[in-house]
């Protein structure tokens, strides 16, 4: 039986995961090469939600490329392709709330998964315009009308 | 009173701006994969965004008409190195300033080039040849359509890994890309006499042609003896089309290649543990002697000229194959051809393959309009000792009487494998396509 790794929510639950899918999180792997895992890792800044999502995306991608591995020879058997496979499985993976989205963004940044990262920060901004930005991210304009003049100014050439 | 105080708080986290509060590294990834237009824009939310994009290490343009925009955005630009430089050039006058902006993008030691060029005329744009006699920094070049590479002088490109090029026209001296693994030909003009990739580096190479239109002439010499990927499609009425041993092999596709006078194709890929073919054996040059040794998984095309006495040939030299599917071609045009003339001999003794490790069985969209296809089908089912797994199956939807007929024909040679001596023939399961099964139940 493969050795298993304990993750704590910042609420305080535990989830029990495969060492493979841990190791999935540079942070951790980090982490269980140095040995220090012993007793679960405690992630404070990760919430049950996210976590549970985090979760979910690393085994799929392990379970992808054991995949991959396993039918190296045995390639689109059933006529599906399996990288087209997986990046629409990305794609619906990310259709989440904007707060969920953001933190799992923050979850992939601080335990350092690579993939989860680019698909989260690509997903966050795209299709929106400007206005839309502002109203989903709460971001208050803190330009006089001066300044606003000014930028408006300083970037009319790519605003024609 | 704890849950109260939790919600107010939840609230206040609702309406926060966390996206302005993220470090820069963090804004310019999300920054990143958006055109450069939509980054400027960005400016206006608030002055924690108002310099932003000059550092996006990206930039993208695919507007109509952006010649201004990617002066001013690289004059303003002020990212340490600039990672990536997306073109897509759609107006001819900004084609004029390809040359400039592909100097600059240079010097600010660029990574990544993407220049794809979609003219409605006839004309095109001529890729700055000058630059590419000493580069050390780009990693990834990629051109698509109406661009003319034109090498007077040797190219060194010492960094690149990845070379892409997208139905352009070339005519190339001499290139030194020591590094490069990945090369794609597709749909382009080579205008030499003698093609040679001569890489060692090289472990990924892809090389399609435009199968309609025959070519008189033309050698194409191949030396990449780190080949772990080849594509080949479409070579058709070539002089020469010569391969040299690549024993690193792992997958190949070989798709529509016939009437070249002179090719080894097939001679030198015996290393490989995937081969999907296209191809007829009239057309091509069987290997006498040689055995892929290696071979587990075989595609084979069933719309070629005596398709079958190919597959009858690759049994006999793949005596560890594992899987066979039968697929039907991509596409409509040459799909007439099936067991119209020549006819399914049964080999003299089984194929060692299907005595010993044969385990997976796959006929995608059979038809089966003649006996013979029938006769070759039961032949397989008949003496593959090992087999796990037969798969038919019909895309198409069809008419519910064909269907019918179709289940008799799998009934038969469910029938046919009852009776052989498959000591696994528990695992035996055909499939139909779902569509089919739907349409049966009315």
């Amino acid at each position: 039986m493969s050795k298993k790794i304990i993750f704590e929510s910042s609420e305080g639950e535990s989830f029990e995961v495969d060492e493979a899918v841990a190791l999935e999180c540079q942070t951790i792997k980090n982490m269980i090469e140095d040995d220090c895992t012993d007793g679960g890792i405690p992630l404070a800044n990760v919430n049950s939600a996210t976590l549970t999502k985090v979760i979910d995306y690393c085994k799929k991608h392990v379970e992808a490329a054991a995949a991959a591995e396993a039918n190296a020879g045995d390639k689109d058997i059933y006529g599906a392709n399996k990288d087209i496979e997986l990046k629409t499985w990305d794609e619906e993976f990310v259709k989440v709330d904007q707060p969920l989205l953001f933190d799992l963004m923050l979850a992939a940044n601080f335990l350092i998964i690579p993939g989860l990262l680019d698909l989260t920060c690509k997903t966050m901004m795209r299709g929106k315009t400007v206005l839309q930005i502002r109203e989903i991210f709460h971001i208050k304009k803190d330009y006089t009308d001066a300044e606003e003049a000014e930028v408006r100014k300083e970037n009319a050439w790519a605003f024609e | 009173r704890k849950i109260g105080g939790e919600s107010l708080r939840n609230r206040d986290v609702v309406n926060e701006d966390r996206l302005s509060a993220l470090p820069d590294d963090l804004l310019l990834r999300i920054l990143s994969p958006l055109r450069t237009e939509d980054v400027i824009y960005t400016s206006f939310l608030s002055k924690r965004w108002r310099y932003l994009w000059k550092m996006v290490p990206n930039l993208k343009f695919d507007s109509y008409s952006f010649s201004e925009h990617v002066y001013k955005s690289l004059a303003l630009h002020k990212a340490p190195f600039l990672k990536s430089l997306h073109l897509k050039v759609k107006h001819e006058r900004d084609a004029s300033d390809v040359g400039i902006w592909i100097g600059v993008a240079f010097a600010r030691k660029v990574r990544q080039l993407v220049l794809s060029v979609f003219f409605m005329k006839d004309s095109f744009v001529r890729f700055p040849s000058v630059l590419c006699s000493w580069n050390d920094t780009l990693v990834f070049l990629k051109l698509k359509h109406s661009i003319l590479l034109n090498f007077p002088s040797r190219v060194c490109l010492m960094s690149l890994r990845k070379l892409h090029l997208h139905y352009v026209m070339f005519n190339d001296e001499e290139s030194v890309c020591p590094r490069l693994e990945d090369l794609i030909i597709r749909g382009s003009y080579v205008d030499v006499k003698t093609f040679t990739i001569d890489v060692p580096s090289l472990q990924r190479l892809i090389m399609e042609e435009d199968n309609l239109v025959e070519r008189d002439g033309g050698r194409y010499v191949i030396k990449a003896p780190s080949l772990k990927y080849l594509k080949m499609s479409g070579f058709v009425g070539r002089e020469v089309l010569l391969i040299e041993n690549s024993p690193e092999l792992v997958e190949a596709e070989i798709i529509d290649i016939y009437n070249i006078a002179n090719e080894n194709i097939l001679v030198f890929l015996t290393s490989a543990i995937w081969f999907c073919l296209h191809l007829s054996p009239l057309e091509i040059k069987y290997p006498t002697g040689s055995i892929f040794c290696q071979l587990v998984s075989l595609e084979l095309c069933t719309g070629k000229i005596e398709w079958w006495n190919l597959l009858a040939r690759m049994l006999d030299s793949s005596p560890k194959l594992q899987i066979l599917k039968l697929i039907p071609v991509s596409h409509f045009i040459r799909q007439l051809i099936c067991f119209h003339n020549g006819k399914w001999i049964q080999p003299k003794c089984v194929p060692e393959c299907l005595v010993l490790h044969l385990e997976t069985f796959v006929w995608k969209r059979y038809k089966w309009r003649q006996e013979d296809e029938k006769e070759l089908a039961t032949y397989i089912l008949q003496n593959s000792r090992c087999l796990k797994k037969a798969i038919f199956s019909t895309n198409n939807p069809e008419k519910v009487e064909k269907l019918g007929k179709r289940r008799e024909m799998l009934n038969e040679l469910t029938c046919v494998v009852r009776a052989s001596s498959n000591p696994s023939d528990h695992h035996l399961s055909f499939y139909y396509a779902v569509l089919a099964i739907a349409n049966l139940s009315f």
